[in-house]
């Protein structure tokens, strides 16, 4: 019985010990990736674009080339076709579509083989790129790993209450943990977690400045509003191509079909909390003198601060839809068990990790519910 | 008491479309707003303006919605710019200010009271009142400090803690109104700051304007659309139809001698024995009998006075020095309502 109490006490040590170091690693990754893979990159597009763009006058001549020998070709196809083409009843039947030539020139040489090009000379890159990511990733995933259960159940109750405030939401994240512990799922959970987390921080931090973009110009809200309609309703196995090329089937790669899809919301509940910030009190703002910063954090964020909050809530959602989808391209976690139950067809297995997912889901709606309305308690209806 | 001009706006032209400059020049060639907008389907916000507002005084401008006030005076700080014309603030030309001149002028010079009271809904009173003062520059304990004295000043001690939305509407506009003077700003604007209010408080809320500006003496400018309002704060009013200004003056002089049939419709159905002064009616060169009548007593207190002796007319002092005399003849033709073909040319009653 004593070793066995030194050997816990031992390694309750190396848990205290090792926790610090990974927790820093994990903000250290994101923080790389965010502050200096990303401005490196796009200093490096610069780099590139400048030299590109001095070289227009070239780039417009073969253009207007290729755009002239293309209307060339365009004409002469359609010469052809109705020269070719049998003008009778029957013809009416299929809708004439491109040659089986042509289809297989527009689609190796217009979108595959550039990409291919693409992947072929810039892969190397774009890993460096999300390395940090990919790191942070395993760092968090091994923090909660390393946890020992009580701490992670403390953890996670503690952080439901906090947000929450309410006994029977901490009460009802305790069954979802019984639950998920209990069939022998809080590993897989685990990993969930740490690719839920990482998904929506980073969906935050790119999502909540791209919606102050688009709420500050209308011009951006028109460019940018047809983009996340295609995120949101594009089916994300097609994106999944590109990026399971670049990055393999990896974690990194179910993040980035995370992320894609579940950033809309945040993008867009951010720009209409903005916009909705009633006329009159951003008018007083003008009036007093404000400049756009003193505006935005002083009186449009706080006010658009609701609908932020359902912005981030929608978000998280809509990733842990996204687990299995994520887990067909590498992701491990309670999404994996949903497919290789699909794929044994046990219904046991699946009706198990797939409860998880929508407990776990359940306890995030509920409890950042409670935090929007005590928010927004606090600052309309009053105490 | 006229002294130095405060304001003045120059030959301001505001038109609402999508081509102003254009629709401009149809207005200078003697297009109306409602041919304006039939024709060329831009709406002709304010034409031709001119006035001068002398400092430390109320300048009322009045008219119904609709006749550009509230955009009148939102050109003041440029929260809307002009198609046309010319602003000055201390002679200086608002309209060639950079950003940032602006804003400064926006943070000192003028401070603004809203009819919707426009307050934050996420700050307190106290940091609502000390807004403009933080946007100053002014540091978070200091700015509280002096905004503190201004919750007090307008009766709102005890409140600090409260958020806009747990206050009435009577103390929601306090609180605007603290926040527009914490600034020290010599320009006050309120536009229709008390319409939203129910009429007694209204009353009050002009009671507690009047008390302050006796005190302070900055230069007001108040929009409203109701004349006794009008007619309590104003030193002088200005009404504005369809974007154009058709009279400006002493209100007593408004009441007198209206310019057109709608200042006379205007003013048809108020107390004129309250608001018409002795001093506007009396006969300068007379003599007076033993009745004597301050020159800016209200008449119906001084038919209160006149009544025992209806046949004498009464001495009008100032300072106690007499200066003219009233007779009763003329105390009650002032009064009475003027005959409707008079007014208007339309019979109402």
């Amino acid at each position: 019985m004593g070793d066995l109490k030194f050997e816990e006490f031992g390694d309750i040590w190396i848990f205290l010990l090792t926790v610090p170091g990974l927790l820093f690693n994990m903000v250290l990754g994101l923080g790389k990736f965010i502050f200096i893979s990303l401005p490196l990159t796009l200093w490096a597009f610069a780099q590139w674009l400048i030299p590109t763009l001095w070289d227009i006058p070239v780039i417009l001549f073969k253009t207007a080339r290729i755009l002239f020998n293309s209307g060339y070709g365009l004409l002469k196809g359609v010469y052809n076709f109705f020269v070719t083409f049998d003008w009778s009843w029957n013809a009416l039947n299929d809708f004439p579509s491109l040659p089986s030539h042509i289809k297989a020139l527009l689609n190796l040489g217009g979108i595959n083989q550039p990409f291919d090009y693409f992947a072929g000379s810039y892969g190397t890159a774009v890993k460096e790129f999300i390395l940090p990511l990919r790191r942070s990733m395993n760092d968090l995933r091994d923090f909660i790993d390393f946890m020992p259960w009580p701490v992670f159940f403390a953890l996670v109750l503690l952080l439901v209450f906090w947000v929450s405030r309410k006994v029977g939401v901490v009460l009802l994240a305790l069954g979802a943990l019984f639950f998920i512990g209990i069939f022998g799922l809080m590993d897989l959970a685990s990993q969930t977690f740490s690719l839920m987390i990482l998904s929506i921080v980073l969906c935050v931090a790119f999502g909540i400045p791209l919606g102050i973009f688009m709420s500050a110009s209308d011009a951006v809200d028109r460019a940018v509003k047809p983009v996340l309609d295609i995120m949101q309703t594009m089916p994300s196995f097609v994106y999944l191509i590109p990026v399971l090329i670049l990055f393999g089937v990896s974690p990194v790669a179910g993040l980035i079909a995370v992320v894609i899809y579940a950033m809309p919301p945040v993008v867009r509940l951010t720009n209409l909390g903005i916009r909705l910030v009633p006329f009159e009190v951003v008018e007083a703002s003008h009036a007093f003198g404000a400049t756009y910063f003193q505006r935005l954090f002083g009186t449009l964020i706080p006010l658009a601060l609701p609908n932020v909050f359902a912005g981030i809530n929608q978000t998280i959602m809509m990733a842990l839809a996204m687990v299995v989808i994520a887990a067909l391209v590498g992701a491990p976690g309670l999404g994996a068990e949903v497919l290789s139950a699909q794929g044994t067809v046990n219904l046991a297995l699946g009706l198990q990790s797939g409860f998880a997912v929508a407990l776990i889901a359940i306890v995030i709606d509920r409890s950042f519910h409670l935090y929007g309305e005590r928010m927004q308690q606090h600052r309309k209806v009053g105490h | 008491m006229s002294g130095n001009i405060k304001v003045s706006i120059k030959n301001l032209y505001k038109i609402f479309g999508n081509n102003p400059q254009d629709a401009l020049q149809h207005v200078l060639d003697g297009l109306g707003k409602p041919e304006l907008l039939a024709q060329h389907n831009h709406v002709l916000g304010l034409n031709n303006i001119n006035i001068d507002i002398p400092e430390k005084r109320v300048q009322v401008i009045m008219g119904l919605s609709g006749s550009g006030k509230s955009t009148l005076i939102r050109h003041l700080n440029r929260l809307i710019d002009p198609t046309a014309g010319v602003v000055e603030v201390d002679g200086e030309d608002v309209l060639k200010m950079d950003d940032k001149q602006m804003r400064s002028l926006r943070q000192k010079k003028m401070s603004m009271v809203f009819q919707k009271f426009a307050l934050m809904p996420h700050r307190t009173v106290a940091d609502n009142a000390a807004y403009g003062l933080r946007l100053q520059g002014v540091r978070a304990g200091e700015a509280k400090e002096r905004a503190q004295k201004w919750i007090d000043r307008v009766g709102l001690t005890g409140f600090e803690k409260s958020y806009p939305s747990q206050l009435s509407g009577g103390m929601q506009q306090r609180v605007g109104l603290a926040r527009a003077l914490a600034t020290d700003a010599d320009i006050l604007l309120m536009d229709e700051a008390f319409s939203a209010l129910d009429p007694l408080i209204r009353t009050d809320m002009q009671d507690v304007l009047l008390e302050l500006q006796k005190e302070l003496n900055k230069t007001i400018i108040f929009i409203t659309h109701d004349l006794d309002e009008a007619l309590r704060i104003g030193d002088d009013i200005a009404i504005l139809r369809d974007g154009g200004l058709i009279q400006q003056g002493d209100p007593q002089d408004i009441v007198l001698r209206p310019v057109d049939d709608y200042v006379s419709d205007f003013i048809m159905d108020i107390n004129r024995g309250r608001v018409l002064k002795v001093r506007s009616i009396m006969d300068a060169s007379g003599k007076g009998g033993a009745v004597e009548i301050d020159h800016n007593l209200a008449l119906e207190d001084a038919m209160q006075r006149m009544k025992d002796t209806p046949a004498n007319p009464a001495t009008v002092t100032r300072d106690g020095k007499p200066v003219g005399a009233l007779d009763m003849r003329t105390l009650i033709d002032a009064i009475e309502r003027p005959a409707p073909e008079t007014a208007s040319g339309t019979v109402y009653r």
